[in-house]
């Protein structure tokens, strides 16, 4: 399968100093422009809409996508680009600039904005899980499976058992590290709370991942492998921290067991997979007999189907994976509705992750930033031992058993909602270590893609950016017509 | 429930009604619109006409999707090559119906709170410049007629005459000349309020609209100029078109204007405008679907009894004033009398107009002004293809063709079709 809408993917003429300079004066404008018009601009009247959201939405999809590409001059991925033209448009960074003008007093992107874009968010987590199902085939399943699950297994044994010895550590055990807010848990309600911990730093972004596979046109076995674990880890994800957060609660006294708990869990997990293959199973008949507007009606089953799993308490993320999963294995029509997907893969990639960006709390990175850098650490250590184990034990392809470990680095959508959820459900300690994982991801986010990409380059699979292909570069040497700049 | 509904509803439409289309010859469309009303004003547990806030930026892009494609497609060859009489029916076709139905629609609009339809009083707040601002809206839609009939009958018959794409570019004229139109009346009607930053007169703010989209414009070329992929243009269209109906609404100015201005200058200053109109046109559909289920779900429950006899007067007025203007325009010249029965249609720039004066303007007078449009493009989007066939049955450009349904629709930027295309057969 073709991938597209990737970094080649440019309208600049050419890439040298005059097109960075013409890219810079662009952004310049854009910012004028958005003064200039917040300067004088007419209050709707009575009841009248607010186009803040709107124009935001216009800046943000031209500026994150000029930002974008300017990062390339660095050698960083695009992804990248769009994070941290969140950041900067965000209401982290606008806190730090109160006396600017609007809108960059309160930010661009400040929260009444962001919950205006929020349909567009609904969209793209929506369409990058559709998409990363697709990613799943089944042949690939049936030819790496081995390595698919000495990878997951490894990675999962390894990080559980390191976050749960690292939230033991900040318990309180050694009183000069003790994470704040967080004393008076007693071990073993600490021990729970680690395996909590231990289900979300488990978590890889999907999007992040397809993004960089997309924009580099990464082709070869660790892709494969890479994405195929992504994806399967977050059903594992979810059992993982439904199990986890209820001995969790238990344990620290914030909950009681009802006995429903497994019933809620397999509701949550095998009805969001079941609900998910009838939803694929209908995308399969109308591409077969309708066959017209797939784009449109893609949009429209990404809105219907975020419905039904709100109302039913779903999870929207394990239901487009397995309805992207059941189009793209059991229909002949499965290319068509990943060709879709990523016609629209552009603009969901560049504002789901500005948005990301935007939501990015850095004043609690300023505020926990050792803690977080050693959750960091400790993380990226347990998943360079435990891919690393797990590929070696699986028989993986050389480039994943020696640089698989970068693809699973990066969070981003999945990781904060249970961290958010985290800290509504466990009282005090869970606020703590809410705010704590949150500024992980913050930094997962921005080291993970370029990781990633490094990664893809280290195993061969990616040719270095500017570049000529090679032989051992087969997937820069025949980049998809939609990639060529 | 209503969601599955919905889903099964839009299923039907585009399993059973398109084939309807073709067999009927009915401009595709109703079916969307329909779907729009069981989302909005049906299925009140769904919330969505209260919570259109969050479907703003697909509104914006819609109808400023359809500003920029018109803007693209109004090159100095298309307007040099016009036939002999277009700017005579252009300009007739559109200020007859439209000055016609504008003034008595004001002058309803007016009165209705002193007749005993219980309708109750107009809203103390901007009272009157809500009349003024409906019955120019039903004005301007009354005025606007689609290339739509055209495109439908070119698929199914072959078309032998000059006729059909010379009244095609009529109608894509008048287009253009009614966004003009309707982006002043935003600019006459400008509520900037005593001491605002900006207080410009409406002439003003007329150049402003044109102004900014032409630096916008400018602005955004290097987005679109490229060699880029058919995906970053639209990504760079979607960014666009955003931010140029953010503008145009934070100014409270016309979107569909300042598109307008930005496509026009885009296509200019942009190496590869032939790419752009073509990822604009290829995009069109989809965008043009999710406008008419908009147009839908905006509609708001109206009292039925005004709402009908407007929609009467509406239809009869406009058709009147259609009639009229094509037997102005035949007078001393060999234009045929009867042309206005090609030009019936509404089409997309008519709910592009009513759309962004629904989010703009509310209340009652608004209401039942966006009510009366919406019907009658439903009405007159069911009729016209008809009509127009039979015009060109009566012309005898016309064949039974069936097997011309593989006929490519007429390209605005093709060579000029033969001359003297509305003369009367003799």
């Amino acid at each position: 399968m073709s991938r597209s809408g990737g970094v080649d993917d440019v309208d600049w003429s050419s890439r040298g100093p005059g097109a960075v300079l013409r890219q810079l004066g662009i952004i310049g404008l854009l910012v004028g422009a958005l003064l200039l018009l917040h300067r004088f601009a007419v209050p709707p009247e009575g009841a009248g809409f607010d186009p803040t959201g709107l124009l935001a939405f216009g800046f943000v999809v031209l500026a994150s996508y000029t930002i974008g590409e300017l990062t390339m001059v660095v050698r960083l991925p695009h992804i990248t680009g769009y994070l941290l033209a969140g950041v900067a448009l965000g209401p982290s960074v606008a806190a730090l600039f109160p006396y600017a003008p609007a809108p960059f007093d309160r930010g661009v992107l400040n929260p009444q904005v962001i919950s205006q874009l929020g349909l567009l968010d609904t969209l793209a987590v929506g369409l990058i899980a559709l998409s990363a199902g697709g990613e799943l085939r089944l042949e690939t399943l049936r030819s790496g499976l081995r390595a698919i699950l000495g990878v997951l297994i490894g990675h999962f044994a390894t990080v559980m058992l390191a976050m749960t010895l690292f939230i033991l550590l900040i318990s309180g055990i050694v009183p000069t590290i003790e994470l704040p807010g967080f004393g008076g848990i007693d071990p073993l309600g600490a021990i729970a709370l680690g395996a909590v911990v231990g289900a979300i730093s488990f978590a890889t972004s999907p999007a992040a991942t397809l993004a960089i596979l997309s924009e580099s046109n990464a082709k070869g076995p660790m892709s494969r492998t890479v994405i195929s674990t992504v994806v399967l880890k977050d059903v594992v994800v979810v059992v993982t921290f439904t199990i986890a957060s209820v001995v969790a609660s238990l344990a620290i006294g914030e909950g009681s067991a009802d006995g429903n708990v497994l019933l809620v869990l397999a509701w949550h997990v095998l009805g969001s997979l079941g609900v998910g293959v009838g939803i694929g199973g209908l995308m399969v008949l109308y591409l077969r007999f309708v066959e017209k507007e797939v784009l449109l009606f893609l949009v429209g089953v990404v809105y219907v189907a975020t419905y039904l799993s709100n109302a039913f308490h779903l999870d929207p993320v394990l239901l487009f994976l397995a309805a992207g999963f059941t189009v793209a294995n059991f229909s002949a029509h499965g290319e068509a509705m990943i060709d879709s997907v990523q016609q629209l893969s552009m603009p969901v990639f560049v504002v789901f992750f500005t948005l990301a960006g935007a939501r990015l709390h850095l004043e609690e990175l300023a505020h926990l930033w050792p803690f977080a850098l050693a959750l960091v650490s400790v993380r990226a250590v347990a998943v360079f031992l435990g891919v690393g184990l797990g590929a070696r034990i699986g028989k993986a392809d050389p480039g994943t058993r020696r640089y698989g470990w970068m693809g699973f680095l990066s969070q981003a959508g999945v990781a904060i909602t249970l961290a958010a959820k985290l800290g509504e459900d466990l009282g005090a300690p869970g606020r703590t270590l809410s705010t704590l994982l949150i500024a992980g991801v913050a930094i997962n986010e921005m080291i993970g893609p370029v990781l990633l990409e490094r990664g893809l380059i280290l195993s061969g699979e990616v040719a270095p950016r500017n570049q000529p292909p090679s032989e051992e570069n087969p997937s820069a040497e025949a980049p998809s017509p939609e990639t060529t700049s | 429930m209503a969601v599955l509904i919905v889903a099964g509803a839009y299923l039907v439409a585009r399993l059973f009604v398109d084939r309807l289309h073709r067999r009927f010859l009915i401009v595709s469309g109703l079916e969307y619109v329909v779907l729009g009303l069981l989302l909005g004003p049906l299925s009140p547990r769904l919330h969505l006409a209260e919570n259109m806030t969050f479907a703003m930026p697909f509104i914006a892009l819609t109808a400023g999707w359809v500003g920029l494609l018109r803007g693209t497609t109004m090159t100095a060859r298309e307007l040099s090559s016009l036939p002999l009489g277009t700017g005579r029916i252009v300009i007739w076709h559109h200020l007859v119906p439209g000055l016609l139905v504008g003034l008595v629609a004001a002058y309803f609009l007016t009165h209705i709170t002193h007749w005993s339809w219980h309708f109750g009083s107009i809203p103390e707040s901007g009272g009157w410049r809500q009349v003024a601002i409906s019955a120019a809206v039903l004005g301007c839609c009354a005025a606007a007629d689609s290339t739509e009939p055209f495109d439908l009958i070119v698929k199914r018959y072959r078309v032998v005459g000059p006729t059909a794409p010379n009244l095609r570019r009529a109608a894509h004229l008048g287009d253009v000349l009614i966004i003009l139109v309707f982006g002043v009346l935003f600019c006459v009607y400008h509520h900037a309020e005593p001491g605002a930053a900006l207080t410009l007169t409406p002439t003003e703010w007329a150049v402003v609209s044109v102004v900014l989209g032409g630096v916008l414009g400018a602005l955004f070329t290097p987005f679109v100029g490229g060699e880029g992929s058919s995906n970053s243009r639209f990504l760079a269209l979607v960014g666009i078109i955003s931010f140029a109906s953010g503008a145009a609404y934070f100014l409270d100015i016309s979107p569909l204007l300042v598109n307008l201005a930005l496509g026009v200058v885009l296509v200019r200053t942009s190496h590869k405008n032939r790419r752009l109109r073509e990822t604009l046109a290829d995009t069109e559909p989809p965008m043009r679907i999710v406008l008419l289920v908009i147009a839908g779900v905006l509609l708001e429950p109206v009292p039925w009894l005004p709402t009908l006899v407007l929609f009467l007067g509406f239809v009869a007025l406009r058709l009147v004033g259609k009639f009229v203007a094509s037997r102005v325009i035949s007078l001393g010249t060999p234009l045929r009398p009867d042309l206005y029965r090609g030009l019936l249609a509404h089409g997309e720039v008519t709910i592009a107009m009513a759309v962004s004066f629904r989010v703009v303007w509310h209340g009652p007078i608004a209401d039942m002004a966006y009510a009366v449009v919406l019907a009658s493009v439903v009405v007159h989007d069911l009729i016209a293809p008809r009509v127009l066939r039979q015009l060109l049955r009566d012309l005898g450009e016309l064949t039974e063709d069936r097997d011309a349904e593989v006929v490519e629709a007429p390209d605005p930027d093709a060579p000029e079709p033969a001359d003297a295309p509305f003369e009367e057969p003799t």
